[in-house]
Protein backbone atom coordinates (compact mmCIF):
# COMPACT_ATOMS: atom_id res chain seq x y z
CA UNK A 1 0.00 0.00 0.00
CA UNK A 2 2.72 2.12 0.77
CA UNK A 3 4.72 1.59 -2.02
CA UNK A 4 1.64 2.19 -4.28
CA UNK A 5 1.93 5.99 -2.90
CA UNK A 6 5.47 5.86 -3.06
CA UNK A 7 4.82 5.10 -6.74
CA UNK A 8 1.86 8.24 -6.98
CA UNK A 9 3.79 10.66 -5.28
CA UNK A 10 6.77 10.02 -7.30
CA UNK A 11 5.13 9.71 -11.01
CA UNK A 12 3.45 13.17 -9.70
CA UNK A 13 6.68 14.55 -8.71
CA UNK A 14 8.25 13.72 -12.30
CA UNK A 15 5.37 14.66 -14.24
CA UNK A 16 5.51 18.15 -12.48
CA UNK A 17 9.09 18.77 -12.92
CA UNK A 18 8.30 17.72 -17.06
CA UNK A 19 5.93 20.69 -16.73
CA UNK A 20 8.90 23.31 -15.77
CA UNK A 21 10.59 23.78 -19.01
CA UNK A 22 9.42 23.31 -22.64
CA UNK A 23 10.63 20.41 -24.54
CA UNK A 24 9.89 21.99 -27.66
CA UNK A 25 9.70 26.14 -28.62
CA UNK A 26 7.52 27.44 -31.10
CA UNK A 27 8.27 30.59 -33.27
CA UNK A 28 5.14 32.29 -34.49
CA UNK A 29 4.71 35.23 -36.76
CA UNK A 30 2.38 38.16 -35.94
CA UNK A 31 1.02 39.67 -39.09
CA UNK A 32 -1.68 41.74 -39.50
CA UNK A 33 -2.59 41.50 -35.45
CA UNK A 34 -3.09 37.91 -35.76
CA UNK A 35 -0.90 35.17 -34.66
CA UNK A 36 0.25 32.56 -37.60
CA UNK A 37 2.06 29.35 -37.93
CA UNK A 38 2.60 29.25 -41.49
CA UNK A 39 2.76 31.13 -44.62
CA UNK A 40 1.54 32.05 -47.24
CA UNK A 41 -1.16 34.91 -45.50
CA UNK A 42 -2.91 37.58 -47.27
CA UNK A 43 0.18 39.79 -46.55
CA UNK A 44 3.46 37.40 -46.40
CA UNK A 45 4.41 35.59 -48.83
CA UNK A 46 7.22 34.02 -47.19
CA UNK A 47 9.43 33.81 -44.45
CA UNK A 48 12.52 31.79 -43.61
CA UNK A 49 15.32 32.72 -40.80
CA UNK A 50 18.01 31.35 -39.65
CA UNK A 51 18.70 30.83 -36.03
CA UNK A 52 22.25 29.91 -34.60
CA UNK A 53 23.89 29.80 -31.66
CA UNK A 54 21.13 29.35 -29.05
CA UNK A 55 21.90 29.65 -25.43
CA UNK A 56 19.76 29.66 -22.49
CA UNK A 57 20.66 30.71 -19.06
CA UNK A 58 18.65 29.98 -15.51
CA UNK A 59 18.68 31.98 -12.38
CA UNK A 60 21.76 30.41 -11.17
CA UNK A 61 23.48 31.42 -14.38
CA UNK A 62 24.22 28.10 -15.56
CA UNK A 63 24.32 28.18 -19.63
CA UNK A 64 22.87 25.34 -21.91
CA UNK A 65 23.94 25.48 -25.26
CA UNK A 66 21.28 23.78 -27.65
CA UNK A 67 23.54 20.84 -29.88
CA UNK A 68 21.39 22.06 -32.43
CA UNK A 69 23.50 24.79 -34.05
CA UNK A 70 21.51 26.05 -36.60
CA UNK A 71 18.33 26.00 -37.92
CA UNK A 72 15.75 27.56 -40.77
CA UNK A 73 12.73 28.84 -39.02
CA UNK A 74 10.58 28.08 -42.42
CA UNK A 75 6.75 29.38 -41.82
CA UNK A 76 6.08 27.92 -45.22
CA UNK A 77 5.73 24.17 -43.29
CA UNK A 78 4.34 24.79 -39.26
CA UNK A 79 6.90 21.98 -38.75
CA UNK A 80 9.81 24.13 -39.56
CA UNK A 81 8.85 26.50 -36.80
CA UNK A 82 9.81 24.57 -34.02
CA UNK A 83 13.05 23.65 -31.86
CA UNK A 84 13.57 21.04 -29.89
CA UNK A 85 15.11 21.80 -26.68
CA UNK A 86 16.08 19.23 -24.42
CA UNK A 87 16.56 20.96 -21.12
CA UNK A 88 18.79 18.87 -18.52
CA UNK A 89 16.77 17.89 -15.70
CA UNK A 90 15.52 21.00 -13.68
CA UNK A 91 17.37 23.64 -15.44
CA UNK A 92 14.15 26.22 -15.41
CA UNK A 93 15.20 28.89 -18.28
CA UNK A 94 14.82 32.22 -17.64
CA UNK A 95 16.28 33.93 -20.38
CA UNK A 96 17.29 32.67 -24.20
CA UNK A 97 19.87 34.11 -26.72
CA UNK A 98 20.18 33.51 -30.32
CA UNK A 99 21.57 35.00 -33.32
CA UNK A 100 19.31 35.68 -36.38
CA UNK A 101 21.36 34.62 -39.38
CA UNK A 102 24.87 32.89 -39.26
CA UNK A 103 28.58 33.16 -38.18
CA UNK A 104 31.36 34.13 -40.79
CA UNK A 105 32.82 30.53 -41.04
CA UNK A 106 29.76 29.19 -41.93
CA UNK A 107 29.03 31.98 -44.75
CA UNK A 108 32.25 30.94 -46.14
CA UNK A 109 32.11 27.89 -45.91
CA UNK A 110 31.93 24.47 -48.37
CA UNK A 111 28.40 22.72 -49.07
CA UNK A 112 26.52 21.52 -46.10
CA UNK A 113 23.63 19.56 -45.48
CA UNK A 114 20.39 19.49 -43.74
CA UNK A 115 19.35 22.86 -42.91
CA UNK A 116 22.09 24.42 -44.03
CA UNK A 117 21.53 22.89 -48.23
CA UNK A 118 21.62 25.84 -50.58
CA UNK A 119 19.08 24.10 -52.12
CA UNK A 120 16.48 25.19 -49.95
CA UNK A 121 16.97 28.60 -51.60
CA UNK A 122 18.81 30.45 -48.70
CA UNK A 123 22.29 31.41 -50.45
CA UNK A 124 23.18 33.31 -52.54
CA UNK A 125 24.17 31.95 -55.65
CA UNK A 126 26.23 34.54 -57.30
CA UNK A 127 28.73 35.19 -53.93
CA UNK A 128 29.47 33.04 -51.09
CA UNK A 129 27.02 33.84 -48.27
CA UNK A 130 23.78 33.09 -46.15
CA UNK A 131 20.24 34.93 -47.00
CA UNK A 132 20.08 35.51 -42.95
CA UNK A 133 16.30 36.43 -43.24
CA UNK A 134 13.72 36.18 -45.92
CA UNK A 135 10.53 38.25 -45.82
CA UNK A 136 8.40 38.41 -48.95
CA UNK A 137 5.43 39.83 -49.70
CA UNK A 138 3.23 40.37 -52.92
CA UNK A 139 5.09 44.33 -53.74
CA UNK A 140 8.57 43.40 -51.30
CA UNK A 141 11.35 41.33 -51.33
CA UNK A 142 13.66 41.80 -48.55
CA UNK A 143 16.51 38.92 -48.41
CA UNK A 144 18.92 40.08 -45.47
CA UNK A 145 21.81 38.77 -45.33
CA UNK A 146 26.00 39.31 -45.46
CA UNK A 147 28.74 38.59 -43.75
CA UNK A 148 31.99 40.62 -44.16
CA UNK A 149 32.59 43.73 -42.34
CA UNK A 150 31.13 46.73 -42.98
CA UNK A 151 28.31 44.72 -43.69
CA UNK A 152 27.87 42.34 -41.42
CA UNK A 153 24.31 41.38 -40.74
CA UNK A 154 24.25 38.97 -37.51
CA UNK A 155 22.24 40.44 -35.17
CA UNK A 156 21.53 38.56 -31.21
CA UNK A 157 18.24 38.35 -29.70
CA UNK A 158 18.14 38.61 -26.02
CA UNK A 159 14.80 37.10 -24.21
CA UNK A 160 13.44 36.80 -20.90
CA UNK A 161 11.91 33.73 -20.74
CA UNK A 162 9.94 31.25 -17.75
CA UNK A 163 9.66 27.65 -17.50
CA UNK A 164 6.49 27.95 -19.13
CA UNK A 165 7.52 29.96 -22.22
CA UNK A 166 6.67 27.85 -25.25
CA UNK A 167 6.69 30.30 -28.33
CA UNK A 168 8.71 33.26 -29.58
CA UNK A 169 6.79 35.83 -31.50
CA UNK A 170 8.51 37.74 -34.70
CA UNK A 171 6.49 40.42 -34.78
CA UNK A 172 6.41 41.16 -38.69
CA UNK A 173 4.05 43.93 -38.08
CA UNK A 174 6.77 45.63 -36.39
CA UNK A 175 9.19 44.56 -39.24
CA UNK A 176 7.23 45.61 -41.50
CA UNK A 177 6.96 49.39 -39.87
CA UNK A 178 10.86 49.10 -39.90
CA UNK A 179 11.38 48.19 -43.25
CA UNK A 180 8.83 50.96 -44.37
CA UNK A 181 11.28 53.66 -42.75
CA UNK A 182 14.00 52.68 -45.18
CA UNK A 183 11.48 53.31 -48.05
CA UNK A 184 13.72 49.87 -49.80
CA UNK A 185 10.84 47.55 -51.30
CA UNK A 186 13.67 45.45 -52.07
CA UNK A 187 16.66 44.34 -50.59
CA UNK A 188 18.35 41.32 -52.35
CA UNK A 189 22.07 41.73 -51.70
CA UNK A 190 24.66 42.91 -48.82
CA UNK A 191 25.08 46.23 -48.26
CA UNK A 192 24.08 48.96 -46.18
CA UNK A 193 20.48 49.14 -46.86
CA UNK A 194 20.69 44.87 -45.48
CA UNK A 195 22.46 46.12 -42.37
CA UNK A 196 19.66 48.84 -41.11
CA UNK A 197 17.07 46.15 -42.29
CA UNK A 198 19.15 43.68 -39.76
CA UNK A 199 19.37 46.00 -36.88
CA UNK A 200 15.65 45.66 -36.73
CA UNK A 201 16.02 41.84 -35.94
CA UNK A 202 16.81 42.28 -32.33
CA UNK A 203 13.46 44.56 -32.30
CA UNK A 204 11.07 41.88 -33.85
CA UNK A 205 11.52 38.47 -31.24
CA UNK A 206 9.10 38.66 -28.19
CA UNK A 207 8.41 35.74 -25.82
CA UNK A 208 4.70 35.25 -26.28
CA UNK A 209 2.98 35.18 -22.87
CA UNK B 1 47.04 -8.84 -26.95
CA UNK B 2 44.15 -9.27 -29.11
CA UNK B 3 43.09 -5.67 -28.09
CA UNK B 4 46.64 -4.47 -28.81
CA UNK B 5 46.22 -6.20 -32.34
CA UNK B 6 42.81 -4.93 -33.36
CA UNK B 7 43.37 -1.48 -32.76
CA UNK B 8 47.17 -1.95 -35.22
CA UNK B 9 44.37 -3.16 -37.78
CA UNK B 10 41.97 -0.64 -37.51
CA UNK B 11 44.90 2.23 -37.55
CA UNK B 12 46.25 0.28 -40.64
CA UNK B 13 42.88 0.47 -42.53
CA UNK B 14 42.65 3.74 -41.44
CA UNK B 15 46.13 4.95 -42.88
CA UNK B 16 45.75 2.67 -45.46
CA UNK B 17 42.62 4.95 -46.52
CA UNK B 18 44.21 8.07 -46.26
CA UNK B 19 46.93 6.71 -48.25
CA UNK B 20 44.66 5.93 -50.72
CA UNK B 21 42.48 9.58 -50.59
CA UNK B 22 45.74 11.29 -51.29
CA UNK B 23 46.56 9.18 -54.08
CA UNK B 24 44.15 10.12 -56.37
CA UNK B 25 44.81 13.77 -55.70
CA UNK B 26 48.68 14.17 -56.43
CA UNK B 27 50.88 17.10 -56.50
CA UNK B 28 54.28 17.73 -56.52
CA UNK B 29 56.20 18.54 -52.99
CA UNK B 30 57.44 22.57 -54.19
CA UNK B 31 53.45 23.32 -54.31
CA UNK B 32 52.06 25.16 -51.21
CA UNK B 33 49.47 22.53 -48.95
CA UNK B 34 46.37 23.07 -50.33
CA UNK B 35 43.79 24.94 -49.15
CA UNK B 36 40.13 23.08 -49.45
CA UNK B 37 38.78 21.71 -46.63
CA UNK B 38 39.33 17.73 -47.87
CA UNK B 39 38.54 16.47 -44.43
CA UNK B 40 34.62 17.85 -45.32
CA UNK B 41 34.78 16.39 -48.49
CA UNK B 42 36.68 13.00 -48.31
CA UNK B 43 37.37 12.26 -51.93
CA UNK B 44 36.28 9.08 -53.47
CA UNK B 45 36.51 7.65 -57.16
CA UNK B 46 32.47 6.95 -57.24
CA UNK B 47 32.29 10.64 -55.83
CA UNK B 48 35.09 11.93 -58.62
CA UNK B 49 33.22 9.49 -61.17
CA UNK B 50 30.03 11.56 -60.30
CA UNK B 51 31.33 14.70 -60.32
CA UNK B 52 32.43 14.13 -63.86
CA UNK B 53 29.11 12.83 -65.14
CA UNK B 54 27.57 16.05 -63.74
CA UNK B 55 30.55 18.55 -64.85
CA UNK B 56 29.54 17.18 -68.65
CA UNK B 57 25.91 16.80 -68.63
CA UNK B 58 23.48 19.71 -69.47
CA UNK B 59 21.05 18.23 -67.31
CA UNK B 60 22.58 21.21 -64.69
CA UNK B 61 20.61 23.33 -67.28
CA UNK B 62 17.04 24.45 -67.20
CA UNK B 63 16.72 23.38 -70.85
CA UNK B 64 19.20 20.76 -70.89
CA UNK B 65 21.64 22.67 -73.18
CA UNK B 66 24.25 24.33 -70.96
CA UNK B 67 26.54 21.89 -69.45
CA UNK B 68 29.80 23.29 -67.47
CA UNK B 69 31.85 21.79 -70.40
CA UNK B 70 30.22 24.31 -72.76
CA UNK B 71 31.92 27.13 -71.63
CA UNK B 72 34.66 25.05 -69.59
CA UNK B 73 36.01 23.07 -72.48
CA UNK B 74 38.29 20.04 -71.39
CA UNK B 75 40.51 20.21 -74.91
CA UNK B 76 41.51 24.07 -73.58
CA UNK B 77 42.51 23.97 -69.73
CA UNK B 78 38.81 24.25 -69.66
CA UNK B 79 38.66 27.87 -70.59
CA UNK B 80 36.45 28.93 -73.25
CA UNK B 81 38.96 29.08 -76.10
CA UNK B 82 38.46 31.61 -78.57
CA UNK B 83 35.33 33.84 -76.74
CA UNK B 84 36.08 36.81 -75.39
CA UNK B 85 32.98 36.69 -73.45
CA UNK B 86 31.16 33.17 -73.08
CA UNK B 87 27.62 32.59 -74.42
CA UNK B 88 24.79 30.91 -71.99
CA UNK B 89 21.61 29.60 -72.38
CA UNK B 90 19.59 30.54 -75.46
CA UNK B 91 22.80 32.21 -76.66
CA UNK B 92 22.74 34.76 -73.95
CA UNK B 93 26.63 36.57 -73.85
CA UNK B 94 27.79 37.13 -70.86
CA UNK B 95 30.12 40.20 -69.30
CA UNK B 96 33.21 37.98 -68.37
CA UNK B 97 35.91 35.48 -69.94
CA UNK B 98 35.51 31.66 -68.36
CA UNK B 99 38.52 31.02 -66.44
CA UNK B 100 40.73 28.29 -66.38
CA UNK B 101 40.16 25.40 -64.41
CA UNK B 102 43.22 23.95 -62.45
CA UNK B 103 44.72 23.61 -59.22
CA UNK B 104 42.02 24.73 -57.71
CA UNK B 105 42.21 22.98 -54.30
CA UNK B 106 45.05 26.03 -53.73
CA UNK B 107 42.41 28.62 -54.20
CA UNK B 108 41.24 31.11 -51.60
CA UNK B 109 38.54 32.33 -53.78
CA UNK B 110 37.21 32.15 -56.87
CA UNK B 111 35.94 34.03 -60.37
CA UNK B 112 36.88 37.14 -61.09
CA UNK B 113 36.24 39.14 -58.22
CA UNK B 114 36.05 36.86 -55.55
CA UNK B 115 32.94 36.44 -54.74
CA UNK B 116 32.91 33.03 -54.14
CA UNK B 117 34.52 32.03 -51.04
CA UNK B 118 34.63 27.60 -51.55
CA UNK B 119 35.24 25.55 -54.36
CA UNK B 120 31.76 23.85 -53.37
CA UNK B 121 29.59 26.60 -54.01
CA UNK B 122 31.06 27.74 -57.15
CA UNK B 123 28.81 26.10 -59.55
CA UNK B 124 25.85 27.43 -57.32
CA UNK B 125 26.75 31.03 -59.98
CA UNK B 126 26.33 29.45 -63.16
CA UNK B 127 23.44 27.12 -62.30
CA UNK B 128 21.26 29.91 -60.96
CA UNK B 129 22.67 32.71 -63.72
CA UNK B 130 19.87 33.39 -65.93
CA UNK B 131 22.36 34.23 -68.37
CA UNK B 132 24.44 31.03 -68.17
CA UNK B 133 22.38 27.72 -66.93
CA UNK B 134 19.04 29.39 -66.04
CA UNK B 135 18.28 26.91 -63.47
CA UNK B 136 18.42 26.73 -59.99
CA UNK B 137 19.97 24.14 -57.28
CA UNK B 138 16.61 23.03 -55.76
CA UNK B 139 15.34 22.48 -59.47
CA UNK B 140 18.67 20.46 -60.41
CA UNK B 141 18.73 18.52 -57.64
CA UNK B 142 14.23 17.43 -58.93
CA UNK B 143 16.26 16.48 -62.02
CA UNK B 144 18.64 14.16 -60.54
CA UNK B 145 15.95 12.43 -58.02
CA UNK B 146 13.81 11.45 -61.62
CA UNK B 147 16.31 9.89 -62.58
CA UNK B 148 17.55 6.58 -62.65
CA UNK B 149 21.38 6.77 -63.60
CA UNK B 150 21.90 9.37 -61.26
CA UNK B 151 20.06 7.79 -58.00
CA UNK B 152 22.09 4.59 -58.50
CA UNK B 153 25.49 6.83 -58.97
CA UNK B 154 24.51 9.33 -55.78
CA UNK B 155 23.51 5.69 -53.36
CA UNK B 156 27.03 4.14 -54.93
CA UNK B 157 28.59 7.97 -53.97
CA UNK B 158 27.04 8.86 -50.53
CA UNK B 159 25.08 5.70 -49.31
CA UNK B 160 21.95 7.84 -49.50
CA UNK B 161 18.13 6.98 -51.11
CA UNK B 162 18.33 11.41 -51.77
CA UNK B 163 19.99 13.46 -53.74
CA UNK B 164 20.65 16.71 -52.14
CA UNK B 165 22.30 19.71 -53.01
CA UNK B 166 25.55 19.32 -50.48
CA UNK B 167 25.82 16.64 -52.54
CA UNK B 168 25.49 17.87 -56.05
CA UNK B 169 28.23 20.24 -55.17
CA UNK B 170 30.55 18.21 -53.21
CA UNK B 171 30.83 16.24 -56.21
CA UNK B 172 30.80 18.41 -58.94
CA UNK B 173 34.50 19.55 -56.44
CA UNK B 174 35.79 16.46 -55.96
CA UNK B 175 35.85 15.77 -59.95
CA UNK B 176 37.24 19.63 -60.00
CA UNK B 177 40.29 19.20 -57.53
CA UNK B 178 41.42 16.19 -59.62
CA UNK B 179 42.34 18.78 -62.35
CA UNK B 180 46.44 19.33 -61.38
CA UNK B 181 48.28 21.00 -63.74
CA UNK B 182 51.47 20.20 -62.23
CA UNK B 183 53.88 19.07 -65.36
CA UNK B 184 54.98 21.47 -67.57
CA UNK B 185 58.54 21.75 -69.30
CA UNK B 186 59.08 24.33 -65.98
CA UNK B 187 58.22 21.30 -63.32
CA UNK B 188 60.37 19.06 -64.93
CA UNK B 189 63.10 21.37 -65.03
CA UNK B 190 62.18 22.38 -61.15
CA UNK B 191 62.38 18.11 -60.17
CA UNK B 192 65.62 18.30 -62.13
CA UNK B 193 64.75 16.16 -64.95
CA UNK B 194 65.60 18.48 -68.12
CA UNK B 195 67.31 22.20 -68.45
CA UNK B 196 65.69 25.31 -69.63
CA UNK B 197 66.64 26.49 -73.35
CA UNK B 198 68.76 29.34 -72.75
CA UNK B 199 66.49 31.41 -73.89
CA UNK B 200 63.92 29.84 -71.68
CA UNK B 201 65.88 30.24 -68.87
CA UNK B 202 66.51 34.19 -69.80
CA UNK B 203 62.75 34.04 -70.26
CA UNK B 204 62.68 32.85 -66.64
CA UNK B 205 64.99 35.15 -65.34
CA UNK B 206 62.55 38.18 -66.75
CA UNK B 207 59.64 36.57 -65.18
CA UNK B 208 61.14 36.38 -62.01
CA UNK B 209 61.74 40.05 -62.28
CA UNK B 210 59.01 41.51 -63.62
CA UNK B 211 56.21 39.14 -63.04
CA UNK B 212 56.59 36.70 -59.77
CA UNK B 213 55.13 39.40 -57.60
CA UNK B 214 51.80 38.58 -58.76
CA UNK B 215 51.92 35.97 -60.81
CA UNK B 216 53.65 33.96 -57.93
CA UNK B 217 55.18 30.73 -59.31
CA UNK B 218 54.85 27.36 -58.92
CA UNK B 219 51.07 28.43 -59.43
CA UNK B 220 52.02 31.24 -61.21
CA UNK B 221 49.71 33.07 -59.39
CA UNK B 222 49.24 34.88 -55.96
CA UNK B 223 45.56 34.37 -55.95
CA UNK B 224 44.86 37.88 -54.88
CA UNK B 225 43.65 40.80 -56.83
CA UNK B 226 45.08 43.19 -58.90
CA UNK B 227 45.31 45.96 -61.63
CA UNK B 228 47.73 46.04 -64.47
CA UNK B 229 46.38 49.10 -65.99
CA UNK B 230 44.33 47.77 -69.10
CA UNK B 231 42.04 51.17 -70.12
CA UNK B 232 38.66 51.04 -68.70
CA UNK B 233 35.79 48.90 -70.78
CA UNK B 234 32.85 51.67 -70.37
CA UNK B 235 30.44 49.27 -72.30
CA UNK B 236 31.25 46.34 -69.71
CA UNK B 237 31.47 48.89 -66.70
CA UNK B 238 32.87 46.00 -64.58
CA UNK B 239 34.27 47.37 -61.29
CA UNK B 240 35.58 43.61 -60.41
CA UNK B 241 36.61 42.87 -56.68
CA UNK B 242 34.84 45.96 -56.05
CA UNK B 243 31.47 44.76 -57.21
CA UNK B 244 31.82 42.13 -53.89
CA UNK B 245 33.10 44.12 -51.63
CA UNK B 246 31.51 47.85 -52.13
CA UNK B 247 34.63 49.36 -51.52
CA UNK B 248 36.14 52.16 -53.82
CA UNK B 249 39.50 50.82 -53.16
CA UNK B 250 38.78 47.32 -55.34
CA UNK B 251 37.90 49.10 -57.98
CA UNK B 252 38.68 48.03 -61.02
CA UNK B 253 40.76 44.97 -59.52
CA UNK B 254 40.58 41.65 -60.91
CA UNK B 255 41.82 37.76 -59.84
CA UNK B 256 45.04 37.30 -60.65
CA UNK B 257 44.84 34.51 -63.18
CA UNK B 258 47.60 31.68 -63.56
CA UNK B 259 50.35 31.72 -66.33
CA UNK B 260 50.18 28.20 -66.92
CA UNK B 261 48.45 26.45 -70.12
CA UNK B 262 48.27 29.92 -71.91
CA UNK B 263 48.66 28.51 -75.46
CA UNK B 264 45.64 26.80 -74.74
CA UNK B 265 43.40 29.41 -73.45
CA UNK B 266 43.34 32.65 -74.79
CA UNK B 267 41.66 35.49 -75.28
CA UNK B 268 43.46 36.96 -72.03
CA UNK B 269 42.10 39.40 -69.50
CA UNK B 270 39.26 39.34 -67.28
CA UNK B 271 36.95 40.02 -70.55
CA UNK B 272 39.22 38.07 -73.37
CA UNK B 273 40.01 41.68 -74.99
CA UNK B 274 43.88 40.20 -75.69
CA UNK B 275 43.91 37.68 -78.75
CA UNK B 276 47.66 37.41 -78.38
CA UNK B 277 50.20 36.79 -75.79
CA UNK B 278 52.28 39.39 -77.41
CA UNK B 279 49.35 41.78 -77.28
CA UNK B 280 49.58 41.20 -73.38
CA UNK B 281 53.19 41.45 -73.34
CA UNK B 282 53.46 44.46 -75.21
CA UNK B 283 50.35 45.76 -72.53
CA UNK B 284 52.88 45.79 -69.94
CA UNK B 285 55.78 47.26 -71.44
CA UNK B 286 53.94 50.18 -72.23
CA UNK B 287 51.56 50.24 -68.77
CA UNK B 288 52.04 52.43 -66.29
CA UNK B 289 52.86 50.54 -63.83
CA UNK B 290 54.36 51.28 -60.87
CA UNK B 291 57.43 49.85 -60.88
CA UNK B 292 57.33 50.53 -64.49
CA UNK B 293 58.45 47.13 -66.64
CA UNK B 294 60.48 47.76 -69.20
CA UNK B 295 60.81 44.49 -72.19
CA UNK B 296 62.52 44.97 -75.09
CA UNK B 297 61.57 42.88 -78.22
CA UNK B 298 63.86 40.14 -77.40
CA UNK B 299 62.74 40.18 -73.85
CA UNK B 300 59.17 39.12 -75.08
CA UNK B 301 60.49 36.31 -76.90
CA UNK B 302 62.75 35.38 -74.31
CA UNK B 303 59.53 35.95 -71.72
CA UNK B 304 56.65 34.36 -74.21
CA UNK B 305 59.83 31.19 -74.93
CA UNK B 306 59.07 30.96 -71.24
CA UNK B 307 55.52 31.17 -70.79
CA UNK B 308 55.57 28.40 -73.26
CA UNK B 309 57.38 26.28 -71.01
CA UNK B 310 54.53 26.34 -68.40
CA UNK B 311 52.25 24.62 -70.97
CA UNK B 312 51.41 21.31 -69.38
CA UNK B 313 50.44 18.70 -72.47
CA UNK B 314 49.82 15.88 -69.73
CA UNK B 315 46.84 17.62 -68.28
CA UNK B 316 45.30 19.38 -71.55
CA UNK B 317 45.81 15.62 -73.07
CA UNK B 318 44.82 13.74 -69.94
CA UNK B 319 41.68 11.12 -70.68
CA UNK B 320 40.90 11.09 -67.40
CA UNK B 321 39.30 14.31 -67.41
CA UNK B 322 37.30 13.99 -70.32
CA UNK B 323 33.93 13.69 -71.51
CA UNK B 324 32.13 10.37 -69.82
CA UNK B 325 31.02 8.42 -72.44
CA UNK B 326 29.86 5.39 -70.61
CA UNK B 327 29.00 6.62 -67.62
CA UNK B 328 26.80 9.71 -69.59
CA UNK B 329 25.47 6.95 -72.24
CA UNK B 330 22.48 7.76 -73.77
CA UNK B 331 21.76 10.86 -72.24
CA UNK B 332 18.82 12.50 -73.45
Amino acid sequence: MALKYAFFILFFILNISGKSQPDTIRFVALIDGKFVNSVPTVDVLQLKFYISDIVFENEKGELFYLKTGVRLIDFEDSLLTTVETNFPINFSPKRMSFNVGLDSTINASGAMGGDLDPMLGMYWAWQSGYIHFKLETNTSKWHIGGYTSPYNTLQRVHLEMSATTTEIVCNIDRMFQGLDGLNKKVIMSPGADAVKASLLFPQIFEVKE
Amino acid sequence: MKKVISIYCLLMVTFLGMQQQLLLIVFPNYFPEPVYSFNQNPISNEKISLGRMLFYDPILSRDSSVSCASCHSPYNAFAHVDHALSHGIDDQIGNRNTPALFNLAWKRSFMWDGAVKHLDMQALAPIEHKGEMGSSIRDVVKRLNRSERYTAHFKKAYGSNQITGEFVLKALSQFQLTLVSADAKYDKVKRGELNFSDQEGRGYQLFLQHCNRCHTEPLFTNDDFATNRIPFDSVLNDRGRATVTQLEKDNYLFKVPSLRNLDYTFPYMHDGRFKRLNQVLVHYTNADLNPRIELSDNDRKDLLSFLIALNDTSFIFNTANKYPHQLLKNIK
